[in-house]
């Protein structure tokens, strides 16, 4: 018996309008892979990650993550799969700010088991993974970019996600911290996740086990 | 679906994160609780007031009149029968006679209402003087408007005309007394003894030949809820005479605390407004300041009935915290108007009434209208699509 796939997108379509940035776009992501989806600024790859970590309704085709037809099921749902089954880092690192980054870190993980406790002591070690513990207590609005993208990176992990979606990560961010917060991603995704990341910089892009390029609302190998 | 500690901590924590936006919804709620604590404080003192005025006061709780004729016979036996009722605190015989007040050439009609001197349930309010002893044959106690009028102060010697048959068809002079008394005392009260004149019932019975007779019987109660129930009591015991209890006896008093209800009714409805509609504004405008935020949390899992519940909780922070705020401040209303009242005539005083209705009816309709306020935008929160937020459309 084989394993399925982390997550498929079969023929998704999303159309604003009469234009469709994603057209009939399908693709396979298998467990501990990482993936990049390069293509220009505008071309449908944004839109792709809210499609596959249901943000955004397509208007045709399907998700599947694990054997579950995401879009299929009811919203309450849904958000139980963001939850337990997806991490989120986004280009902009939307902490929020007025939580501290141990308490930004620990929320999904309180949402999830429902203990406080809990959640805040599992947060202390994941901003030890990324090398943020000394800062814990610091509000999120007060961090660096750098500092806040890892942030977002231990957030996104906390619940040990199957897939993180990751939206032009470094995109904010110099050189120094670009590597620092690419390190923080792959060394936390080698260890249990997909990593799919979406981004136009083709030099992070090399570090990813695989590259797909979005043209055309479509995606092909690059 | 996240449980209250999250839902609490991300309400207070979002609260906290606008401090000014925070201090208005407190303030609008805290300004419709201090407001509607002292007034319905107030309200309920005067309607206590009236009450008193126009029962304990007045004409009592239960009245009662002959079915026939003009006279009660046997007054004071039934006067005994009546304060045997566990529930009444005196019944009071009152003979009552049209007639008139002459003093220093000018002449005033009133009505005469002669009373048992003992009694200290007495339908009016002695300003000043001292009230009539039993069998004063002399004293009479004349009402605050006719004394003004006819420039009578205690002492003051009166000529009184008291009109003593009340069955004859035509009066003679025989049926008019005519006596000289002295003033013994000035007496107010809203409800009609401002225009009276008392006197002694023994003595007015005895010249009217009907030394145990009364007009009326007063029934004072010790508590006033219970007046309808004993006027049926009294009606089926004594059924020469009819009973009616002071709401169904004195229109006035009745539409008056009627009106007062209403007022009271109106005033609930303007804190509604006063509290919901700031309210709802600054949370919806809340929620739009925070659609990034609300993108964020649906991203990370939580459903739309985790955000809901986050911002109507928030509703729910601010109707607590502007109640207890309100209600410090409605208390501290209330100590004034206790010193310095909003109405004071003659006796009659408006004192706000410190109980703990006061503040909890105005408490449930803040912390209501804070919720109802906050169910829209809390609606919007978790209605909200995250990805146009990602995608930078507003």
């Amino acid at each position: 018996m084989t394993t399925p796939p982390i997550a498929r997108a079969r023929e998704l379509t999303r159309r604003f309008g009469d234009r469709s940035p994603v057209d009939g776009a399908s693709l396979e992501i298998a467990a501990k892979e990482s993936v990049a989806i390069l293509g220009p600024s505008g071309c449908g790859k944004t839109t792709l990650l809210h499609l596959l970590g249901l943000l955004e309704p397509p208007s045709s085709g399907q998700v599947l993550l694990g054997e579950v037809d995401a879009w299929a099921q009811p919203a309450a749902e849904r958000a139980r799969l963001r939850l337990s089954y997806i991490g989120f880092v986004f280009q902009l690192n939307n902490l929020l700010g007025h939580l501290s980054a141990r308490e930004n870190v620990a929320l999904p993980a309180w949402l999830k088991h429902g203990k406080r406790n809990a959640a805040l002591s599992s947060a202390d070690q994941w901003l030890s993974h990324v090398g943020l513990f000394e800062r814990r207590h610091e509000h999120a609005a007060r961090l660096s970019t750098g500092e806040a993208q890892r942030v977002a990176i231990a957030r996104a992990l906390i619940n040990e996600p199957q897939l993180v979606l990751a939206d032009e990560p470094t995109g904010s961010l110099d050189s120094k911290n670009s590597e620092s917060v690419l390190e923080a991603l792959l060394a936390a995704c080698s260890q249990q996740a997909a990593l799919l990341v979406v981004t136009h910089d083709v030099a992070l892009a090399s570090h990813l086990s695989r590259r797909l390029e979005m043209r055309d609302g479509k995606l092909s190998e690059a | 679906m996240a449980g209250f500690g999250l839902v609490f901590f991300l309400a207070l924590r979002n609260l906290l994160a606008d401090s000014f936006s925070v201090v208005l919804l407190i303030v609008a709620v805290a300004g419709g609780v201090m407001f509607q604590v002292p007034n319905l404080a107030n309200q309920k003192g005067y309607e206590a007031a009236l009450i008193s005025e126009g029962v304990s006061l007045g004409d009592g709780d239960v009245r009662i009149r002959p079915r026939t004729g003009a006279s009660i016979e046997h007054a004071d036996t039934i006067r005994h029968q009546l304060s045997a009722h566990a529930e009444v605190a005196a019944a009071v015989p009152v003979l009552i006679r049209p007639g008139a007040l002459k003093a220093a050439g000018t002449l005033a009609g009133t009505p005469i209402f002669a009373l048992d001197g003992q009694t200290s349930f007495r339908p009016f309010r002695l300003l000043d003087g001292e009230p009539l002893k039993s069998g004063d044959r002399d004293g009479v106690l004349v009402g605050t408007g006719l004394a003004k009028r006819l420039g009578l102060a205690v002492g003051s010697t009166v000529s009184v005309r008291a009109i003593l048959a009340v069955t004859a068809t035509t009066l003679d002079d025989d049926d008019v007394g005519r006596f000289q008394m002295k003033v013994r005392g000035i007496v107010g009260g809203t409800f009609g003894a401002q225009e009276a004149l008392f006197v002694d019932r023994q003595f007015l019975a005895t010249e009217a030949g009907q030394p145990d007779t009364a007009s009326m019987i007063y029934v004072y109660l010790k508590d006033h809820g219970l007046a309808g129930a004993l006027a049926e009591r009294i009606n089926q015991q004594l059924p020469e005479l009819q009973a009616r209890a002071w709401l169904d006896d004195s229109p006035y008093l009745a539409s008056s605390l009627q009106a007062s209800h209403s007022l009271g009714t109106v005033s609930e409805a303007m804190v509604v407004c006063a509290v919901s509609f700031p309210l709802l504004a600054l949370l919806y405008i809340s929620v739009l300041n925070r659609r990034r935020d609300i993108g964020v949390m649906a991203a990370l899992g939580f459903g739309a009935r985790d955000i809901f519940a986050v911002f109507l909780v928030q509703a729910l922070i601010v109707g607590i915290a502007g109640s207890v705020f309100g209600c410090l401040g409605g208390y501290g209303l209330i100590l004034y108007f206790q010193s310095h009242p909003i109405f004071e005539w003659q006796g009659f005083v408006i004192l706000p009434v410190l109980e703990r209705s006061c503040f909890l009816q105005p408490v449930l309709i803040a912390i209501g209208a804070a919720i109802v306020a906050g169910v829209y935008p809390a609606f919007r929160a978790s209605r909200q699509e995250p990805a146009p937020v990602f995608r930078g459309i507003t």
